[in-house]
């Protein structure tokens, strides 16, 4: 890996984030692809939008982080994702407290007891709140079409606060919806899972599709 | 229980890019605290209490490591706390139980952020808070989880994004008045609403810049105090509260951790009527909504803060001033920097050197941050 | 001030690798065991304080995924990033300010599921001098272990006998590096970094260990709950910038001895035993120096104080920032009575220095002693 020095003055600081960002791109594409020919022009290009008028050197150097980690999930969780790849809600229930979790735990928070027993939910829930996104990851990038993404809370788990609207716990994911359009999406409505064809389940969580306003 | 005073606090400007590695940034706030403490030698400082949010976004592992000597800890005790965005607040409480404890009569808080190292975007740093079996193949973003949390709110009590927009108009025209500001700006409601929308219902402009920016505070004990300056301000009520990881299964109406925090706070600080007695508010402003979400749990009534931004009370000269200093939505917010100065912010206030930004005759201020899987509340109060 | 007590303790034990639970289970089984032993339920805890470092476990922002597993939720919250000893540091002056009376510290690492930690430890060294070298960054416990003998003067032959040592106790507790070995053996291993062989170098192992500790008039003291004397941590030089040590020294230990001595009036002569975290063979003899013991006799089972009676990092397995812990509770064992075959005879007050990390030159000392007779 080998270090740039980029000279550029302070003054061109509030217009360098976009100019920046644009050459660390071309630098990480380099780096990853294994071909460094074109770094040079684009540190020119860079040069030319940011003119060379400085009292300030910088090194930038590009490093990439490549921490791999394999996680086992634990038994509830393993359980759940078996039961996706069925297209099946598993969840489990507090004995002690009486509780459902959706996704599942092996231990309950409250009572402080391990939970052993798992449950079936058919799926049905309601929308406890939504959002339009029009962002992914990137927030640069528009997504191609807006994404409604909502938190489901599942049918028969929620636990209000006595006297009070105030949702202590519920069973509940974040997740998308489909087969609505954002602006017809309210806080409640009742959906459904819609799954992936049995083939193309593999045990994750986007073997849901989606949830879909029942109609 | 020692009384704890704040004797000194130093910032860097909040800047996207600034041209400095984060050890250069804390060195810089080190040095302005210590020079706004009279000059006063590092060797007089006891120890170092670092935070920094994650560690992806200085690109270091185990980051609190690198501040040993631009923070001039050698020798001396140095640890890092970090609770996420609340970590600038939480430094402040655990800043007051070093020297509280009587393990410490100086202590230096530093904190500090470099955001703009990340590439593509700090969002991609983001993504791996989430659970990486249950969220993180949906590829989020973290703004998709505020905006839910913002409907919430929003449909709880009838909210239109008009008024919301207020939080963002007012703090940024507040940031104008600090030195040290990424964002201040005059700008109006229409601005707000017709920014790009990210999120909806966020939009660009409600949201905080991603920033660089390091803060330091100079902490002492009540006789150490008494010998180092003429002007303290008192830290007297610090806690912190935590929520369940499982936010899907939580109601995000109500930040119910905040306001259990801000209760502990407030009776450690004997406030007994905190919208009366508290003249300075900085609640935790990363989003325009969250300013209202957050004056709702500290003052302990869900729906208040719109009520009393639509009175106009919440401006500087109003009765209930929150965000004097331009909060993140106008400093800018590097995220555990950001929190600590809020708490520079209460001391600059109650000290009487906030300059421009000053509320007349204030005598007591509360300091919030948020963070994790909005979850945790972070509170410290502070009394002239 | 008000005395700080260790009033209870639980353990997920040290494995090469865990596959069945996953990490937050882990450390579930951990606390509810360190609650079952104090008798308490977390009803009685106002706090919980929890250590980790975000690359550790592939999450950022871990502390968000500990409080529920340790009964946590809806109370005080910290989390310290580093070892699990700084934790402690801190829950103790939680406890002595008066701000909490009861508070569990959490101390977890899995590092069986992290596929290329020398990769991750890299990213803890400096960006510009060092990282480009794409050195395995254990290299420096090598420059480390190098530079002490030099200074000592003690032949490389040391380093074995510690291993033997540790390797040995770890065989009698079942702990999962521990084996029957004479210096021999451990001789005959390959070079890793030189003067390091194999086994002066600690393997991983997945762990998670809890304790509760409390104001003792806050609880009702028995035989079986040990004080927190003291604890103290210093900090020498940054990790990233490791050229500026004192190399073959850990001064940090002296320093935050120092400060024990000094801040909380209290002697560090007398102790029993010293449980340390040595990831690396030479790191125990390097503290043992810097405590003024005579390093070249930690290898001999019969010295006073004893050193890592409980197998060390060497038999136990290098458990990430969660080694303090495990280190901790060791201590605390033998302070009870309770360390089964090795226990020490009238073990009564004892020393636990953890470092921050394997390759940082800053670390925690922590003071104990029995309440008992």
């Amino acid at each position: 890996m080998t270090a740039k020095v980029l000279r550029y003055g302070s003054e061109q600081l509030e217009g360098l984030p976009e100019a920046f960002s644009e050459l660390l791109k071309r630098a990480t594409d380099e780096v990853s692809s294994g071909r460094e020919s074109s770094w040079a022009k684009a540190v020119s290009e860079f040069n030319e939008r940011v003119p060379d008028m400085s009292f300030t050197s910088l090194l930038v150097l590009p490093w990439l982080f490549d921490f791999r980690y394999r996680r086992s999930t634990g038994e509830a969780i393993a359980r759940f994702l078996e039961g996706l790849k069925d297209a099946r809600i598993i969840g489990t229930n507090c004995e002690s407290c009486g509780r459902v979790f959706i996704p599942p735990r092996s231990f309950c928070e409250i009572c402080f007891k391990r939970v052993r027993t798992f449950i079936e939910h058919n799926g049905f829930g309601e929308v406890a709140t939504y959002s339009v996104a029009h962002i992914g990851t990137n927030p640069k990038e528009k997504l191609p079409r807006p994404e409604v993404v909502a938190v489901i809370w599942f049918e028969g788990t929620k636990v209000t606060r006595p006297n009070s609207n105030y949702v202590f716990h519920a069973g509940g994911l974040m997740h998308r919806l489909g087969e609505v359009e954002p602006s017809e999406v309210s806080i409640g409505m009742r959906v459904r899972p819609v799954w992936r064809s049995r083939e193309q389940r593999r045990g994750d969580i986007t073997d849901i599709l989606y949830f879909a306003p029942v109609r | 229980m020692r009384r704890v005073a704040i004797i000194g606090a130093g910032m860097t400007d909040f800047r996207s890019m600034l041209p400095m590695t984060s050890p250069e940034m804390i060195r810089l706030a080190v040095k302005r605290c210590l020079d706004d403490c009279g000059g006063l030698s590092i060797r007089y400082v006891d120890g170092v209490l670092a935070t920094s949010a994650p560690d992806a976004f200085d690109g270091y592992h185990d980051k609190g490591a690198i501040a040993v000597e631009a923070a001039g800890a050698i020798g001396k005790p140095i640890t890092r706390v970090f609770v996420g965005g609340g970590s600038g607040v939480a430094a402040g409480v655990a800043g007051w139980y070093h020297v509280a404890s009587g393990a410490f009569d100086t202590l230096l808080v530093v904190a500090w952020e470099k955001m703009s190292h990340p590439y593509p975007h700090a969002q991609k740093l983001f993504q791996t808070i989430f659970d990486p079996v249950l969220e993180k193949p949906l590829g989020p973003n973290l703004i998709w989880i505020f905006a839910l949390e913002m409907m919430r709110y929003m449909e709880a009590h009838r909210l239109k994004k008009e008024l919301i927009a207020e939080v963002a108009v007012k703090n940024k025209r507040n940031a104008l008045d600090h030195p040290y500001s990424q964002l201040g700006g005059r700008i109006t409601v229409d601005d707000v609403l017709n920014s790009e929308i990210m999120v909806w219902p966020v939009n660009r402009l409600d949201i905080s810049p991603t920033s660089d920016g390091a803060v330091a505070l100079l902490l002492a004990s009540e006789e150490a105090a008494k010998r180092l300056t003429d002007n303290p301000v008192w830290l007297d009520g610090v806690a912190t509260c935590l929520d369940s990881q499982f936010w899907t299964c939580r109601d995000l109406t109500y930040p119910y951790y905040v306001y259990l925090a801000a209760q502990r706070a407030f009776r450690m600080a004997g406030v007994t009527a905190p919208l009366k007695q508290i003249d300075v508010w900085e609640p935790y402003d990363p989003f325009t909504y969250k300013e209202l979400h957050h004056l709702d749990g500290l003052v302990g009534k869900p729906g208040i803060a719109p009520k009393l931004l639509a009175e106009g009370q919440l401006e500087r000269d109003g009765d209930c001033p929150t965000s004097p200093s331009g909060g993140l939505l106008g400093v800018g917010n590097p995220i555990a920097a950001a929190g600590l100065m809020k708490v520079a912010e209460l001391y600059w206030q109650l000290s009487g050197r906030a300059g421009k930004r000053q509320v007349p005759d204030a005598e007591i201020g509360v300091a919030q941050a948020w963070g994790d899987l909005m979850q945790v509340g972070t509170v410290v109060v502070c009394r002239r | 001030m008000r005395r700080v007590l260790v009033v209870g303790l639980g353990e997920f034990s040290p494995r090469a690798r865990e596959t069945d639970l996953e990490i937050r289970e882990m450390t579930f089984e951990a606390a509810e065991r360190a609650f079952l032993d104090a008798d308490m339920t977390p009803d009685d805890v106002q706090g919980v304080v929890s250590s980790g470092l975000d690359f550790n476990e592939g999450v950022s922002i871990t502390d968000s995924f500990t409080p529920d597993q340790m009964g946590g939720r809806l109370k005080f919250n910290m989390l310290v990033s580093g070892d699990a000893l700084e934790a402690v540091y801190h829950a103790f002056m939680m406890v002595k300010s008066g701000l909490l009376d009861v508070v569990v510290v959490d101390g977890h690492a899995k590092p069986s599921e992290i596929e290329n930690y020398r990769d991750v430890l890299r990213g803890s060294l400096d960006p510009y001098c060092t990282r480009p070298l794409g050195l395995d960054p254990y290299v420096i416990a090598g420059l480390e272990a190098r530079a002490f003998l030099a200074r000592s003067g003690l032949p490389a032959t040391v380093l074995s006998r510690i291993a033997v040592k540790n390797i040995n106790r770890a065989a009698l507790i079942g702990a999962p590096y521990g084996e029957r070995v004479i210096v021999e053996d451990i001789e005959a291993d390959d070079f890793l970094y030189a003067p390091l062989k194999e086994r002066h170098v600690a393997k991983f192992s997945d762990y998670a260990g809890a304790i509760i500790m409390a104001s003792e008039d806050a609880v009702a003291v028995s035989d079986r709950c040990v004080e927190l004397v003291a604890v103290e941590n210093s900090g020498l030089s940054s990790t990233p910038h490791f050229w500026l040590r004192d190399w073959g020294r850990a001064r940090w230990v002296r320093s935050a001895l120092d400060r024990i001595r000094s801040k909380h009036k209290v002697v560090t002569e007398g102790v029993d035993l010293v449980e340390v975290t040595e990831f690396f063979a030479h790191q125990e003899l390097m503290i043992a120096s810097e405590l003024g013991v005579d390093a070249g006799a930690t290898a001999d089972e019969r010295t006073t104080p004893v050193f890592n009676p409980s197998g060390g990092c060497l038999g136990n397995g290098n458990s990430l920032t969660a080694s303090g812990m495990r280190a901790f509770i060791a201590a605390v064992k033998q302070l009870r009575g309770e360390a089964g075959p090795v226990q020490r005879k009238d073990a009564h007050r004892g020393l636990v220095v953890s470092m921050h990390s394997e390759i940082s030159d800053i670390g925690s000392v922590a003071l104990l002693q029995g309440v008992g007779e």
